[in-house]
């Protein structure tokens, strides 16, 4: 497979694109930038991976949160499904999902394709207040870019947030679309179960981006003794459809 | 470690929160140069009760905690909207 | 097979299909695997494995448990690691600490015969005339008296930490632990299990069944019970694994192997059982002299014989048990010693009497000797008791290589004390028993003075039960609670001085008798006292062996009973932890810019800024100088380009945004223009100036807020925490992660911009200097300003931090054909000296108010309220004693450092808190507090330099280049 694009193609690009090069990772495009497709050639390896324990950049694709008086209720009014409980999430229809931080805080993770959810999200929401500045409508916050995105994959993934997390994360602990904003290695991190495929668990993770390297890094760290590897979206895409 | 109980984020680690000190009614504009010196500089630090600004680090949500300081015991955490209604005054600027 | 290896059954832990061999003080020693370096020791006779602290006499194991100082070894490169806790491996070199020359013929053993000059307290009293001796005596000292040494070129290890979660968790694996663990297991809870053992069982492992006769009974009871928890899906076992300390809300620290666990358990059964105490005689620490219960381990664990002949001294079944198990293994026992006058009375005591041992009722042991070997328990001495308990009997030697001591216990329940539990002489019972339980915590079997093994049991599974139920899991009936609870074992007073002393009763700390009554005639009469004075239980066991008979002997000598006397203050870690489980994968977040990976290619050395790493200057670190130069000069002369993405970024938006930026900052915001940035000067409610930045207004309901690198998190938070009382209508959101920044600056800068394809005007018309803007940048969406920190042309251009890397390179190719060059954060400091703008937190301190730091202009003085008006205005009207004040030197003058003082008729008057040499102006620049008169440009003031001398400063007024600040606004 060889590599049709680089992330310096892209004015965007991921806060861990170094790593992911230096990991060997074959790139697509995606939402306007490179996106970690595959690390091999042979998928069956990274599906080994993603079922034990496998770490997923996908910080290119796109998200969207708001926050403030009003927010929710402006984003239900877009077609978003809202959790009524905070530190919960709700799946949508297209496969993004809808994360409850505060009574007035919606974290929008958009779907693995990198659909236009999102951007639209975020147009419609710069427009509107450009219509009427005086509405309570939340303000949109700039999730691409202050948060990086990974996801934690596999039947150990529990066991290695255990090694850099003091809350409790194990599936029974935490159920499905459980959020926690807590502490992960020292950095404020939002993590949010949502499995792969009925038989694999994951967490997404999002934290700031500027720590993205370094959290990366413990991760990695932390998942050598489970065999832990990096894994491509085209996996998770294929779990997922699957 | 202790637990806290965070009113968004459950119970949590001590670990993920940080004092922000006694609650205090903000002296006004027209109260003496003592009262603001007893204000500003002066805590009760008190062997016993106390409530204090709490604020859970990830998430910077702050909150009400009360405490007693003699067993270490945390007694209640409530949301700050409990003690502050929402209404737009402050103390220095009635 | 040897003489001191038994056959099987004996030597559960062994597998004999494994020899395994490994080299002690460079002789090789065979064992199996399942051997400790201590037993496999013992399995070739030898007991001698360390000399002791302070006296370098010979010592052997006491307890084999791992819970005695006595097997401190050099295992490696590990210093005292513990005989009876290593595994042996094949290969493994270990050493004896704390010799000289070699174990057996210790060349400083000469010291024990001058302890009679040794008394306690000797270091103070002997050393510390004259002054400054101590220094010459402490080399010597130190170099005859301690323990291991560390091998500073031992390579590093991985260690790590994790996490665990337990509804019930059970410290221990005895008898009491695992039946908790499988209670609590039935009822439905997650249970985790500690036990410090390679294999669960404990004393049912190795003790004997007083019905029938051997272990058999034991031996089943532990199968089915591991079994049993085996087959349990939510217990998880942590074996060879050591709880070190208990702290709030039940929080453990569990060593085990490489990892340090943090677990947090719901609920906690202590059954850590009880640890047979030393009886206190002449001679007492000979290799060879044991508990029973470490005789028992030896036989039924590791197949060693400890001896060939032994004497026991007992007051209680164990012991008779110790005497029976030795015979059965074919150790001639030469006596039994029974303090009580009458003979205990049990089954085990019949039997001894049955097998026709010899029963010395009412005796003790009155002094060990060493054998030829100097290093061995050769014989003993016994006596006869009178009515008074004191040996002034008829005396008999024996010959015997072994003494076997069951004469009491003590709770092992200093995980409890940590917890807030606590321990207290019971009278009745002759020793410490745990008189509270905290919350959360609940104790079972020998640790709560239980010895029967059906009680032990029966308390075990009942205090599992009510720690399920405690938990939350309520089905379950209770199991009943065992009727019999604690039973006398000990004896009160196995304590018998002897005229020549070398009667230890901390035989980690070689104290005696004697040293603790010299300490209490000295006045330190409180158990606290005594133990810091004469560091009895200061060792490394931790008082485990000394506490209670150190408790005995002080509170007689005090003249009072025991009863109501408690413990010295327990303390974590119970036992030791090592540094590497300690420092083991420690996690220090560190955060990066988008354009990291672009200063590191241009060479830049990096420095920390926080959490943040930033470029210091970019070139080789022999080339500083020149670096920053040629960096500041590309600025003032033509165009630099330095990364500012650190800067803390907050968007404060709603209808009450500019009351919000009102209340917090001291300057005025109500009328501040959109499209236009103005300074911002945060103080706190002391009047003390906390941080400062720029606030932009975008839109009525908009400002975007900067804050300073290391303030951003500080300044965020303490916007919440008033909005949390002022309840005003604005959103506050942290951007700072979400927005790279660059600053272009120079006179070149437009000229870079411009060649750009943007709807921005960056004309001086189109874009005057405070102006912000928001637009595109190649297509990038940036927030523009012009700003003037370095007090050149310049424009601040912030986006997205995804794009932020793009944004650079963007900027680096635009600028090549001007000659761009990076700059870094030395660089920038200089620029922003010339133009005398202050650094928070550089120059200024915990103190520092707006007047002093002469920025009495940015306090809105007719607003209603700010943070720290008040006191503002209270402590200026009180006056000041000190102004920060720019000032200069000649250029061929010294350079002065950061905090070089400021001297006034020979009091230090202030200090510099920044000086440089200039770029822009040919002098030294700086800013420094002085006295408020010599503020004034043209006075002169007094630095005293680092090497002492003292230059003249002349104060200067600020800005020292461009005082008209044409250059930024061009």
């Amino acid at each position: 497979m060889a590599n049709s694009v680089s992330p310096n193609d892209f004015k965007r690009r991921s806060f861990v694109a170094k790593r992911l090069v230096e990991a060997g990772a074959r790139f697509e495009e995606v939402a306007g930038a490179a996106a970690a497709m595959a690390f091999s050639d042979d998928g069956a390896e990274e599906k080994a991976a993603l079922e034990g324990c496998g770490l997923a950049d996908l910080s290119p694709l796109p998200r969207f949160g708001i926050k403030g008086r009003g927010g929710p209720e402006w984003l239900a009014g877009q077609g978003v499904a809202i959790p009524e409980t905070v530190n919960t999430a709700l799946r949508q229809e297209d496969g993004s999902l809808a994360a409850r931080l505060s009574p007035s805080e919606i974290l929008v993770l958009g779907d693995l394709r990198g659909g236009e959810r999102c951007g639209a999200l975020y147009t419609s929401w710069a427009r509107a207040r450009m219509d009427d500045p005086s509405a309570a409508r939340g303000y949109a916050l700039r999730r691409d870019d202050s948060h990086a995105w990974f996801r934690l994959t596999g039947a150990n993934a529990p066991e290695v947030f255990a090694k850099l997390c003091a809350v409790d994360l194990r599936p029974h602990r935490f159920p499905a679309l459980s959020v926690a904003q807590t502490s992960v290695a020292r950095s404020s991190a939002i993590v949010i179960r949502e499995d792969l495929a009925a038989d694999v668990v994951g967490y997404h993770l999002l934290i700031d981006s500027a720590s993205a390297r370094y959290l990366w890094d413990c991760l990695i760290d932390a998942m050598a003794e489970f065999d832990g590897k990096a894994v491509g979206l085209r996996i998770l895409r294929q779990q997922n459809a699957g | 470690m202790k637990i806290m109980t965070c009113p968004l984020n459950g119970p949590r680690n001590i670990q993920e929160f940080q004092c922000g000190g006694p609650v205090k009614a903000m002296p006004g504009a027209q109260d003496s140069d003592t009262a603001w010196a007893d204000y500003v500089f002066l805590d009760e630090n008190p062997r016993g009760f106390v409530r204090e600004w709490w604020c859970h680090l990830p998430s910077s949500y702050w909150f009400i905690a009360e405490r007693d300081t003699a067993t270490d015991a945390i007694l209640k955490t409530y949301p700050a909207s409990e003690l502050f209604a929402p209404e737009k005054t402050v103390g220095g600027s009635q | 097979m040897n003489e001191h290896r038994l056959p099987e059954p004996y030597g559960l832990h062994l597998d004999r299909t494994r020899p395994l061999s490994c080299t002690f003080e460079g002789v090789r020693v065979q064992g199996y695997a399942g051997d400790t370096l201590m037993s496999a020791l013992l399995s070739t006779g030898q007991h001698l494995v360390s000399r002791s602290f302070k006296y370098h006499r010979p010592r052997g194991p006491i307890t084999m448990a791992g819970l005695d100082a006595n097997t401190y070894v050099q295992n490696g490169t590990e210093p005292n690691a513990l005989a009876d806790r290593i595994l042996l491996a094949e290969g493994l070199v270990a050493n004896a600490q704390n010799v000289s020359g070699s174990l057996k013929g210790d060349r400083d053993r000469w010291i024990q015969h001058v302890s009679k000059f040794l008394p306690v307290g000797f270091y103070y009293k002997a050393f510390y005339k004259p002054k400054g001796i101590w220094g010459f005596w402490e080399k010597i000292i130190r170099a005859k008296a301690g323990l291991g040494k560390v091998d500073q070129s031992t390579p590093h290890s991985y260690h790590d930490k994790a996490y665990l979660f337990a509804d019930v968790t059970v410290i221990g694996g005895g008898p009491a632990g695992l039946s908790a663990a499988l209670e609590a297991a039935e009822a439905g809870c997650e249970v985790v299990l500690v036990d410090d053992q390679p294999l669960l069982g404990g004393s049912l492992n190795s003790g004997r069944d007083s019905e029938t006769g051997g272990g058999d009974k034991r031996v089943t009871e532990g199968e089915r019970l591991r079994k049993a928890l085996a087959e349990q899906p939510k217990v998880t076992i942590l074996t060879d694994a050591r709880c070190t300390g208990w702290f709030s809300d039940n929080w453990l620290s569990i060593v085990c192997g490489r990892r340090l666990y943090k677990l947090r358990a719901g609920q906690v059964v202590l059954a850590t059982g009880a640890l047979e105490q030393p009886m206190v005689f002449r001679n007492n620490d000979l290799p060879g002299i044991m508990t029973g219960t470490a005789v028992q381990r030896c036989l039924r664990l590791w197949a060693v014989k400890p001896g060939r002949r032994a004497i026991v001294a007992t007051c209680n079944a164990q012991g008779y048990a110790a005497a029976l198990d030795l015979a059965d293994a074919g150790t001639e026992v030469a006596a039994i010693v029974d303090l009580n006058p009458e003979p205990y009375d049990c089954p085990e005591r019949r039997a001894a009497q049955a097998r026709g041992l010899r029963i010395l009722p009412g005796h003790t042991v009155w002094e060990a000797r060493a054998d030829g070997s100097k290093n061995r328990l050769g014989s003993a001495t016994l006596r006869g008791l009178n009515a008074a308990g004191e040996a002034d009997g008829a005396e008999e030697r024996i010959e015997c290589d072994v003494l076997a001591v069951s004469i009491g216990f003590t709770p092992l329940a200093q995980l409890l004390c940590h917890a807030g539990g606590r321990l207290i002489y019971n009278e009745a019972l002759a020793g410490l028993k745990v008189d509270h339980v905290p919350e959360g915590a609940f104790v079972a079997g020998a640790v709560n003075g239980a010895y029967d093994l059906d009680t032990v049991l029966a308390e075990g599974r009942h205090a599992g039960w009510a720690a399920a139920q405690a938990a939350g899991f309520k089905d379950r009936k209770s199991p009943g609670k065992p009727q019999k609870t604690a039973e006398r074992v000990n004896h009160p007073w196995p304590i018998f001085p002897h005229p020549e002393g070398k009667d230890f009763v901390d035989i980690d700390e070689d104290q005696t008798v004697a040293d603790i009554h010299n300490a209490i005639a000295d006045g330190f009469e409180h158990l606290e006292l005594m133990k810091r004075y004469t560091t009895v239980g200061m060792g490394p066991s931790q008082g485990r062996t000394s506490a209670l008979n150190a408790v005995r002997i002080t509170a007689r000598a005090n003249g009072g009973s025991p009863a109501g006397y408690t413990v010295t203050t327990q303390r974590p870690p119970f036992v030791p932890e090592s540094f590497g489980h300690l420092a083991g994968r420690a996690f220090d977040p560190e955060r990066l810019t988008a354009m990291h990976e672009r200063h590191l290619e241009l060479g830049a050395q990096m420095m920390p800024a926080g959490l943040w790493w930033r470029p210091g200057y970019y070139g080789p670190e022999r080339e500083r100088a020149e670096a920053i130069r040629a960096e500041a000069e590309a600025v003032r002369r033509n165009v630099g380009l330095i990364d500012v993405s650190t800067l803390g970024g907050i968007d404060v938006r709603g209808p009450d945004a500019r009351e919000f930026m009102q209340r917090l900052y001291t300057f005025n915001y109500l009328k501040q223009p959109v499209g236009k940035s103005r300074y911002l000067l945060l103080c706190e409610e002391t009047g003390t100036i906390s941080d400062d930045g720029v606030g932009c207004c975008f839109a009525d309901d908009h400002f975007y807020v900067t804050a300073t690198t290391g303030g951003a998190d500080g300044v965020y938070r303490s916007m919440l925490r008033w909005n949390a009382e002022w309840n005003l209508d604005v959103d506050i959101a942290n951007v700072t992660a979400a927005y790279a920044g660059v600053n272009i600056a120079g006179p070149n800068s437009r000229k870079v911009l411009e060649t750009l394809e943007s709807d921005l005007d960056f004309s001086a018309e189109g874009f005057p200097y405070l102006a912000v803007r928001e637009g595109t940048l190649e297509g990038i969406p940036v927030r523009a300003m012009r700003v003037g920190f370095v007090g050149e042309l310049g424009f601040e251009l912030h986006c997205p931090a995804g794009q932020g890397e793009a944004l650079w390179d963007l900027l680096m190719k635009a600028g090549a054909a001007q000659g761009i060059r990076p700059f870094g954060v030395e660089a920038q400091r200089l620029l922003r000296l010339e133009k005398g703008h202050i650094i928070i937190g550089q120059d200024t301190d915990g103190l520092t108010t707006p007047d002093e730091a002469s920025m009495a202009w940015a306090v809105g003085r007719k607003k209603p309220f700010f943070l720290g008006q008040r006191a503002i205005l209270v402590r200026e009207r009180e006056g000041t004693d000190r102004k920060l004040t720019g000032f200069t030197l000649p250029m061929r003058a010294p350079l002065p450092e950061e905090c070089n003082l400021v001297i006034r008729d020979g009091e230090i008057a202030g200090r510099v808190t920044s000086a440089s040499q200039a770029v822009g102006v040919e002098a030294i620049i700086g800013l420094a507090y002085v006295h408020p008169k010599d503020a004034e440009p043209g006075t002169t003031f007094k630095i005293k330099l680092s090497n002492g001398s003292m230059v003249e400063a002349t104060a200067a007024a600020i800005p020292f280049y461009d005082p008209e600040n044409k250059r930024q606004e061009l």
